[in-house]
């Protein structure tokens, strides 16, 4: 999203550029993290070992997908600012600014949806002999991501009204024209929606099939999951309300209101890299050795951490 | 001991049947106390890959039969009149099962035993005085 205000102040094809450069430097560094990363120790069943398989598949995919839509989505959206452009087509305009605001819920649901995918699809119970536990599942949800993510959605609300108070204070209630008000309605529901289907997709993860196994062991991998969905999630969420804080910077400091403040602006500036990179982090912090907190007792010096496998996390 | 129930597909016994005794085994064991949540119908029916309409008989005649209850907000429950169960029938049972484990029955093998002996005299006088 910051590359779209970088493609105002850019040419368009560098811009481009810089946004496939980005997105191919967030491809390798994932690529670099699953080669680096630890070497699982073997399964302690072989439908553990297929689901352990199954949902490394799944984060993978559902990382690939997601960049290959904001690349996709980038791509056109300065494409359409092109042709725009160059034929003054009013429509195209208008398609764009809806695109621009459906970015983050486009690549979000690409993100969410193969992660839901992959939950309905998890390793289904296979032979004539099947084993369940009765103890009902535990809600997976890691309560830290939800409410940075909580955070993010309500810092673009204040953000998106801040403006609105700007805008007013500095030119009038004239000043907001029902365009401008439609789309930064659009962009609070779109990081709401977006929140919204987070959570029903750790709710899919939640019902998803159990593990034959240790019930310590399934809820662990359950929580994993639902982690993985909220990381992702992460950075959308925090990249949409930098973008937001960033604009007000841009009013105060891009001489567009007669309120022009540098230092408010450049502040503004500072605020949206730091929850960028605050998300960035979030998204990219693995989860903490998960069985281990969920493992009541200490196990044995001489057994084996056969199952740790399904439960170590990857950046 | 993990709380778990196990279905073969292949055996005689209806799945929902496997299911409704193996509940009752564990409140009659006393490995489910009064007021324990059970799983809902479709996340059991999703582990054990049977069709939700299996595990939802099961629960219906363990309903019937006092043994658990279904409440809207806090799902399915195991009822708080299920009677404790017999201290000395446990552990004569419990020594049953170990003696037939160490000799190597199947579990099959041990039903029949107990069902045999229900069958015997001692079963007869005890339904006579009764």
């Amino acid at each position: 999203m910051l590359t779209f205000y970088v493609g105002y102040y850019l040419d368009l094809e560098p811009a481009v550029l810089l946004n496939v450069a980005t997105l191919l430097a967030l491809v390798g560094a994932f690529g670099l993290a699953m080669v680096l990363r630890p070497r699982p120790a073997p399964s302690p069943s072989e439908v553990a070992d297929r689901a352990r398989r199954h949902a490394t598949i799944v984060h993978a995919t559902a990382c690939v997908l997601g960049v290959a839509a904001a690349l996709a989505l980038d791509v056109l959206y300065f494409h359409m600012g092109h042709t725009w452009w160059s034929h003054e087509d009013t429509t195209l305009r208008v398609l764009q600014w809806a695109l621009g605001t459906a970015w983050p819920l486009l690549v979000g649901l690409t993100y969410l949806g193969a992660h839901a995918l992959g939950a309905w699809r998890w390793p289904r119970p296979a032979g004539s002999l099947r084993r369940a536990t009765l103890v009902p599942r535990e809600d997976p949800t890691p309560r830290r991501l939800q409410r940075l993510a909580r955070v993010w959605v309500e810092l673009t609300i204040a953000a998106l009204l801040a403006q609105f108070v700007v805008i007013t204070v500095s030119r009038g209630t004239r000043a907001l024209h029902p365009v401008n008000v439609l789309l930064h309605a659009l962009i609070a529901a779109t990081a709401v929606a977006l929140l919204v289907a987070a959570r029903g997709v750790v709710a899919v993860v939640r019902d998803r099939i159990s593990l034959d196994g240790p019930p310590e062991h399934d809820a662990a991998a359950r929580r994993l999951s639902a982690h993985r969905v909220l990381r992702g999630v992460q950075l959308i969420l925090a990249a949409t309300a930098a973008v937001q804080v960033f604009a007000i910077g841009t009013l105060f400091s891009g001489g567009f209101l007669e309120l022009e403040s540098v230092a408010v602006g450049y502040a503004c500036v500072v605020l949206a890299g730091l929850i960028l990179l605050t998300g960035v982090v979030a998204s990219l912090l693995p989860a903490r050795s998960l069985l281990a907190a969920a493992r009541p007792a200490a196990r044995p010096a001489d057994e084996p951490a056969a199952d740790d496998a399904l439960t170590r996390d990857v950046p | 001991m993990t709380l778990a129930v196990e279905v073969d597909l292949a055996s005689s016994v209806p799945p929902y049947e496997q299911i409704r005794l193996q509940v009752l085994g564990h409140v009659s064991a006393g490995h489910l106390r009064a007021g324990d949540r059970l799983p809902t119908i479709r996340a059991l029916a999703a582990d054990l890959g049977v069709a939700t309409g299996t595990v939802a008989r099961a629960f219906r005649e363990l309903e019937a039969a006092g043994v658990v209850v279904t409440r809207r907000r806090t799902g399915t429950v195991v009822a708080d009149g299920t009677p404790p169960p017999d201290t000395g029938v446990q552990d004569a049972a419990d020594r049953l099962v170990a003696v037939a484990r160490a000799v190597g029955l199947s579990d099959d093998e041990v039903l029949a035993a107990v069902r045999g002996a229900l069958m015997g005299p001692a079963s007869t006088d005890s339904a006579a005085t009764g």
